[in-house]
């Protein structure tokens, strides 16, 4: 058995031309690359997004209806005043309420602008999970819409036409289109 | 500002507001709160302000005022019609704060210098209506129903009045003798 593979192994080896190991070393950078971006997405473009625009943004909602909610309450109290009657406790309740979720908001939202700490400690493995889940569902997807297509029947390969196109691209931006 | 405690003085504490205040003025119990706003005008809004009428009405200050019942007791000298005979009087009583913005206009900080005015004011009164001519006979004639039953000046009103006679200006020379 271990003479059978060390011969297939040979075999596969000797049989690859230059123009394989291109591609493999195109797959192997693509490989990389998508893995970096996708650290980075998780580990810093992800609690930069939280922390400092969407935390922000629900902290302001939140903030304007609770300050909306003051002063309806105290819009609605002002009939009671001139007849001298206590508005109804909920009207005092309300106001209070509002204040305290206010500020707690307020705190919450200087307390979280670093977003979740969490991801900035997001391990490797969980990357490459989250790596593999993401092209595994891009498969399914592609399988989904076009049963045919180099995506779902040769993803790997797809990725080595995705290396031509853009060449081709680059060079015809560059150099300009070939006749 | 949390004033020196002093039973006599209605005013419990002050308090300058923000602009913007984050949670209402605590509620004192057996005192309401007297807001002062723009205009140096004074609100006594039943229950307190609401935080977002604070925010809409923007008081500068609030003043706690006691509205509680109170014990006193003052010393007070009546003279009889004939002026022959001069009585000192220990005069019991309850006072409240009825109108806290009248308190706190008139810088009210101590009962004790208005209550003896209006209080002896109302028995000179009472007492005018009688006809004594020794302690005996004013003690008799200190009855409830003929002192009143309640006085009310300066934002204060008096009540549950008592009076009994300590000493006549008869007695006075008594003090004499003890030099001889």
């Amino acid at each position: 058995m271990p003479d059978d593979a060390a011969a297939w192994i040979v075999a596969w080896w000797s049989s690859r031309t230059a123009d394989d190991w291109r591609r493999y070393a195109w797959f192997a950078t693509v490989l990389v690359v998508l893995y970096y971006t996708l650290r980075w997405a998780v580990r810093r473009f992800a609690p930069w997004l939280i922390g400092r625009v969407l935390t922000p943004i629900a902290g302001g909602l939140v903030l304007a209806v609770c300050g909306s909610l003051i002063l309806a309450a105290a819009v609605v109290a002002l009939p009671f005043r001139p007849v001298r009657v206590r508005p109804p406790g909920l009207l005092f309740w309300v106001g209070d309420t509002s204040a305290a979720a206010g500020s707690a908001t307020r705190r919450a939202v200087r307390r979280r602008v670093g977003g979740p700490t969490a991801l900035r400690r997001t391990p490797r493995l969980v990357i490459w999970a989250l790596f593999a889940g993401i092209a595994w569902a891009g498969h399914e997807v592609a399988c989904d819409q076009d049963p045919a297509s180099l995506w779902c029947t040769r993803p790997l390969s797809a990725v080595t036409v995705i290396r031509a196109d853009l060449w081709e691209s680059g060079t015809d931006l560059i150099l300009g289109r070939s006749s | 500002m949390l004033l020196p405690g002093d039973e006599n003085n209605p005013v419990l504490y002050i308090e300058e507001l923000p602009r913007f205040p984050g949670h209402r003025p605590l509620r004192v119990p057996g005192a309401v709160h007297v807001y002062l706003t723009r205009g140096d005008r004074l609100f006594q809004p039943a229950g307190g302000f609401t935080l977002g009428e604070l925010w809409l009405i923007r008081p500068s200050r609030l003043y706690v005022v006691d509205v509680s019942p109170h014990d006193g007791q003052v010393s007070h000298d009546v003279t009889s019609v004939s002026g022959a005979v001069t009585a000192s009087l220990v005069v019991t009583f309850h006072w409240q704060v009825v109108d806290p913005r009248l308190v706190v206009a008139s810088h009210l900080v101590d009962v004790m210098a208005v209550i003896p005015h209006h209080l002896g004011a109302a028995l000179d009164a009472a007492v005018a209506g009688l006809s004594w001519s020794d302690v005996a006979e004013l003690n008799v004639a200190l009855t409830p129903g003929v002192l009143p039953e309640g006085v009310r000046g300066d934002g204060l009103e008096i009540f549950m009045i008592r009076a009994a006679v300590v000493s006549l200006g008869e007695d006075a020379p008594a003090m004499v003798g003890d030099d001889a």
